[in-house]
């Protein structure tokens, strides 16, 4: 048996000198009394001399073992599970936060996981032969759980190397990996019970996050330590936002422009951040500060890169901020990608020149003229046959624009389908001099949008206006200033209408509410998973897009495959349908200032959606289909491209130096390697923000990605105690405690408390037992004075008499 | 006296006031007083002597109840014939042990106060007892009664010879001016001495707590009537004997040397009361069964009630024995 608290034990042992030492006190110091009857007393004394003796050590004796009882359940023994108390063993589920804000470190330098760490070994101490310990981390629910088990050695181990980890908590999953683990225990005759480990900061708790009802009985233990009332700065570089993620160096597109964009949390104080940006391959650019006033919690800088004419290569970017609490969100990157020009091919047939009046040129024509407007070389156009058409003419093609979908032979469309998988653009309008279009089946095999297009041209009775866009659309970002101007004047007259799929963003819509311009990932409109964009991310509406209307390529979109859904390479190609053929038939676009922004943006953010960003999310397994090719993740030991490989091909040395990753954490150590399987993700999560090479099976390099963090988990703000207790209330009867008694609580918990109850029944028991004994020994009834005169009288009847004033003769004569 | 001044002449009687008359003589006739005072009201009235009536003189009758007034004024002889002319021997015997010492019963301080009194600041057993002796005294002696005292232990500590004159009273006073002695009863030495020294037929008055074997009792009540004399115990007891209002377990310690016993009062309380009462009871069967009579007297009460009890039972006895 083991005592918690041994000094009440002792304690009550020594208490029972007490009631001894009063008891002896109280017969010394008495005075004697002069008794006349003395005979009659000792008559007595004699007669009840063994029931009296009796009577006082019984009541001597429940009162010392009451005190001794009451010294034994204050200091909470614990029996020894085995054979004293069946079923006693305890199967101890830690859920400890490991995320972001777990990294945060207090005043004394420690992180909030050391102190969750501490609390842990306490626990771990406190456990006893048979029980049995597993653990959970927030940030990785299913890859980092420890199947309750009586291993504590190889938890402590465990535990020793667990680090923060640049991940959002996910308590949900952690809660349903706990659930299942308690099932098993009790399934195995075990008691389960919780010990849930955070400071339930914004970042690890959020409070919108639905949790599972656990389902588990009332009598198992859910404990969760109080919330972290401490404030703590933390400045978020949120994201970097280039104009264009495909940079033309030397055009006036605003290639080579980014913002920086800054969240802060925690404590909203009047402060200053310093925020740098370094490129690889551009000159170093002079820092800029942040000036933080009071409660303002978001902030833009922007920044140009320049970047040299004629580069053509994988551009690094990194962002950082000056160090703060939570290291992990103080930098971010992305990957911009260079080239001298954008190549677009339109797949249109006739002739070029100027030979033709405006009312008569096609509608590759008008892209030709949309697309050429200038002469700053950014952008190259080709004219392919359609109908000639094969995988190798669009092998080096940015952008393709398909005017004559009705001329793509089948040999056609699987070039159309390849390009898009290498994340090419594909833009397609009806053909405009066709009123039946059986091409919509073929098109909808080779790009599977997530849309319906009618195989009938409309014509409208009047033409419709298009509408303001309620949304500026992301493809149309650039132009949100002027959009509802330019828009203003365009007409159509005739389309061929497309019905939107969920996963389809309508970039523009008539006035009467028909969509004109939709936009959707390759591979969106496939319900069987087989495609590589089965379950892409919808465009423009509103689970994919930020909270601006826009969309945000790193913002997981409800409902479908978040891992896909965080990362651009997961996309693949991006597929746009302008339901109006641009000829003055159908619509005066063409002819309407709108019309050469318009194609402009389509070709170059179209493009820089499809294939600029490349940006993923840690803990997520994307799917890297911009790189058939590939191996290997490596990284993020390294700054760019180059790659050095090392002997035995299991780690690769990284370059180091300044901005090697986005997070501090992953600065350091040679680069994590990360296989690809054979369904193009990682086999497991990737756990580390920055920028990743991508490997192919010799260790080439053939990409890289920029790994982003969940900024979301790095909200430092408290939270109210009772708020985070009543969300964790929707899971189970969760109780809080403080860290520090995490220890306690799991012995208050265990058979220790059971045992501690039982003596507190027994010392009810002795309780009440003295009292009833004491008050039968005492013979207070008897005693009472208003009942004396009955009590002796019905004794003494002769003497009451007399007593009372009267004499009783008994003389025979009298 | 009775009802003067809105007081009741038993109040006379009270031990309370007794205890504050340190002059046997003032207690004692504030004692006959009282009773007498309440003897209209009283169940025992016609105890006094009375005149019958008168008859002719004739050779041989005794002078000295010759009417000498009548024989003035009538010049006839007449001899006054009275109901109760015949006198009683009475003997005290009071219980002097140490057992007599005790009393519960707070006396005030005032302008005498008797010598327990003074001493333990409470009234015993035995100021009641020789507070009654000395009343009964001077009331027999009143009667033309003859009447002697002894005091009484495990032997005699003092006798007062049997004598009706004027003296006797004070001499009576005299004697039970005195201190119970640390020392047990022997009921039967002491029957056995005072009996040695009667030989005509007596009243025994036996004022004791009769703590004492039952036994004794018995065999010394048998020899009393063994020789034909009358007794009437007075069973003196205090209060606090006979209904042990104690609370707090103390050392408990014998006056006649039972040494010491540590009681809890409470616990006891049935168990002495039994043993008392059983004592008790068997002390009124011995008794009643030689036709004695036995009363108890509460130490906390009056000492009226049991005096008139014994002057009673001496007006009965009187009243059998000597009508002529």
């Amino acid at each position: 048996m083991t005592l918690l608290s041994p000094g009440f034990l002792l304690a009550g042992v020594l208490a029972v000198a007490v009631p001894i030492v009063i008891f002896l006190l109280w017969r010394q110091r008495r005075m004697p009394v002069q008794f006349a009857a003395m005979r009659f007393l000792l008559e007595a004394e004699r007669k009840h001399h063994r029931r009296l003796r009796l009577e006082r050590w019984l009541l001597l004796a429940i009162r010392c073992l009451a005190l001794v009882a009451l010294g034994a359940a204050l200091a909470r023994p614990i029996l020894e599970s085995a054979g004293v108390l069946p079923g006693a063993n305890r199967a101890v589920v830690v859920m400890l936060d490991d995320s972001m804000t777990a990294s945060l470190r207090g005043p004394d330098g420690t992180t909030a996981l050391d102190r969750h760490r501490d609390a842990v070994r306490e626990l771990l101490d406190g456990l006893e032969p048979g029980d049995r310990v597993g653990v959970v981390t927030l940030s990785r629910a299913t890859a980092d759980l420890l199947p309750p088990s009586s291993d504590v050695a190889r938890v402590r181990r465990w535990l020793d190397e667990l680090e923060p980890r640049p991940l959002r908590a996910n308590l949900p999953d952690a809660m349903e990996a706990f659930a299942d683990a308690a099932r098993i225990a009790t399934a195995e005759g075990f008691e389960p019970s919780a010990y849930l480990l955070s400071e339930f900061r914004a970042g690890s708790a959020d409070l919108d996050d639905v949790l599972p009802d656990l389902g588990l009985p009332p009598s198992v233990p859910l404990r969760a330590v109080s919330p972290a009332v401490d404030l703590a700065a933390n400045v978020t570089v949120a994201g970097i936002d280039p104009v264009r993620s495909v940079i033309v160096p030397g055009a006036a597109d605003g290639s080579g422009q980014i913002a920086v964009r800054l969240v802060r949390h925690g404590d909203l104080a009047a402060s200053t951040s310093r925020v740098t940006v370094e490129a690889e391959g551009v000159p170093p650019l002079p820092a800029r500060e942040v000036r933080w006033a009071p409660g303002q919690t978001t902030a833009s800088v922007e920044f140009r890169l320049a970047v040299d004419p004629g580069t053509a290569q994988s551009i690094a970017v990194r962002a950082r901020v000056d160090d703060d609490d939570l290291a992990f969100d103080d930098a971010a990157a992305i990957v911009l990608e260079a080239r001298p020009a954008l190549r677009v091919a339109i797949l249109a047939r006739g002739g070029f020149g100027s030979a033709r009046s405006l009312d008569r040129l096609g509608a590759g024509e008008w892209f030709e003229r949309a697309l050429m407007p200038g002469a700053d070389g950014a952008i190259e156009v080709r004219r392919l046959e359609p109908a000639a058409v094969v995988e190798s003419d669009l092998r080096d093609v940015d952008v393709a624009i398909l005017p004559r979908a009705d001329l793509v032979r089948p040999d056609g469309w699987d070039a159309i389908e390849a390009f898009g998988r290498r994340g090419g653009v594909l833009i397609v309008t009806p053909p405009d001099e066709l009123t039946v279009h059986p091409w919509g089946e073929a098109l909808a095999e080779a790009v599977a949008a997530d849309w319906t297009i009618d195989r009938a041209t409309t014509v409208l009775d009047v033409p419709v206006p298009i509408a303001a866009p309620r949304v500026v659309p992301t493809l149309l970002g650039m132009l949100a200033a002027e959009l509802e101007e330019l828009a203003q004047p365009v007409f159509v007259a005739r389309l061929l209408a497309v019905e939107p799929g969920p996963r389809t963003e309508t970039v523009l819509a008539l006035d009467d509410g028909r969509p004109l311009l939709v936009a959707s990932w390759m591979g969106s409109g496939r319900t069987d998973g087989a495609g590589p964009r089965a379950s892409a991310p919808v465009l423009g509406t509103d689970d994919a897009t930020g909270s601006d209307g826009r969309l945000d390529p790193v913002r997981p979109a409800s409902g479908n495959d978040p891992d896909d859904a965080a990362t651009g390479d997961g996309r693949g190609g991006l597929v746009i349908y302008l339901a109006a053929a641009p000829t003055l038939d159908w619509t005066n676009l063409p002819s309407k200032p709108l019309m050469v922004p318009l194609v402009q943006e389509l070709v170059r953010q179209g493009l820089g959606l499809a294939r600029g960003a490349g940006r993923l999310q840690v803990g997520t397994r994307p799917r890297l289909v911009r790189f058939p090719a590939a191996e290997t993740l490596l990284g993020p030991s390294r700054f760019g491209p180059s790659v050095r490989p090392i002997a035995g091909g299991t780690e690769t040395g990284g370059t180091g130096g300044a901005g090697a990753s986005a997070g501090s954490a992953a600065t350091a150590g040679p680069a994590a390697r990360l296989p690809i399987g054979t369904d193009a993700r990682p086999v497991d999560p990737i756990d580390v923000p920055g920028i990743h090479t991508v490997l192919d099976v010799a260790d080439r390099p053939i990409g890289v990605v920029a790994v982003s963090l969940d900024i979301a988990g790095g909200r430092t703000e408290v939270q109210d105690a009772e708020t985070v207790s009543n969300w964790l209330g929707r899971s189970g009867d969760w109780r809080t405690i403080d860290a520090g008694t995490a220890s306690e609580a799991l012995q208050a918990d265990g058979g220790g408390s059971a045992l501690a109850a039982f003596l507190l029944v027994v010392l009810l028991i002795l309780l009440v037992a003295e009292t009833l004994l004491g008050r039968r020994f005492s013979h207070l009834v008897a005693g009472r004075a208003g009942e004396r005169g009955t009590a002796v009288g019905s004794i003494l009847p002769s003497m009451s008499a007399a007593t009372a004033g009267g004499v009783r003769a008994r003389g025979g004569r009298s | 006296m009775a009802d003067v001044q809105g007081v009741r002449a038993e109040a006379y009687l009270a031990p309370e006031t007794l205890g504050q008359l340190a002059p046997f003589e003032l207690r004692a006739k504030m004692i006959v007083e009282g009773v007498m005072s309440g003897m209209h009201r009283s169940p025992y009235q016609g105890m006094a002597v009375e005149f019958a009536e008168y008859r002719q003189y004739a050779p041989g009758d005794d002078l000295k109840h010759l009417d000498w007034k009548a024989w003035g004024r009538s010049d006839k002889l007449y001899i006054k014939q009275y109901q109760q002319e015949t006198n009683l021997d009475i003997v005290l015997m009071i219980d002097a042990s140490a057992s007599m010492a005790f009393g519960t019963l707070p006396v005030k301080g005032g302008w005498g106060g008797t010598a327990a009194s003074q001493r333990t600041g409470h009234w015993t057993k035995f100021d009641h007892a020789t507070a009654l002796g000395v009343a009964l005294a001077y009331v027999s002696l009143g009667q033309q009664d003859r009447i002697g005292s002894s005091l009484f232990a495990d032997d005699l500590m003092s006798i007062v010879a049997r004598s009706g004159s004027r003296q006797q009273w004070r001499k009576i006073v005299s004697s039970l001016t005195a201190d119970p002695v640390d020392r047990e009863t022997d009921m039967r030495k002491v029957t056995d001495l005072v009996l040695s020294k009667v030989t005509n037929r007596v009243l025994f008055v036996i004022i004791s707590d009769f703590f004492e074997d039952i036994e004794a009792i018995r065999q010394s009540l048998a020899r009393f009537k063994h020789r034909r004399h009358d007794v009437v115990l007075v069973q003196t007891l205090d209060r606090a004997e006979m209904r042990f209002e104690y609370d707090e377990p103390a050392p408990f310690v014998g006056l006649e040397n039972e040494g010491r016993l540590r009681v809890d009062p409470r616990g006891l309380r049935d168990g002495y009361l039994e043993a008392l009462g059983r004592h008790c009871e068997q002390l009124e069967s011995i008794a009643t069964g030689f036709g004695f009579d036995c009363i108890r007297v509460d130490s906390h009460e009056s000492v009226g009630p049991p005096l008139a009890h014994v002057l009673a039972r001496r007006s009965a006895l009187a009243a059998r024995s000597s009508v002529r």
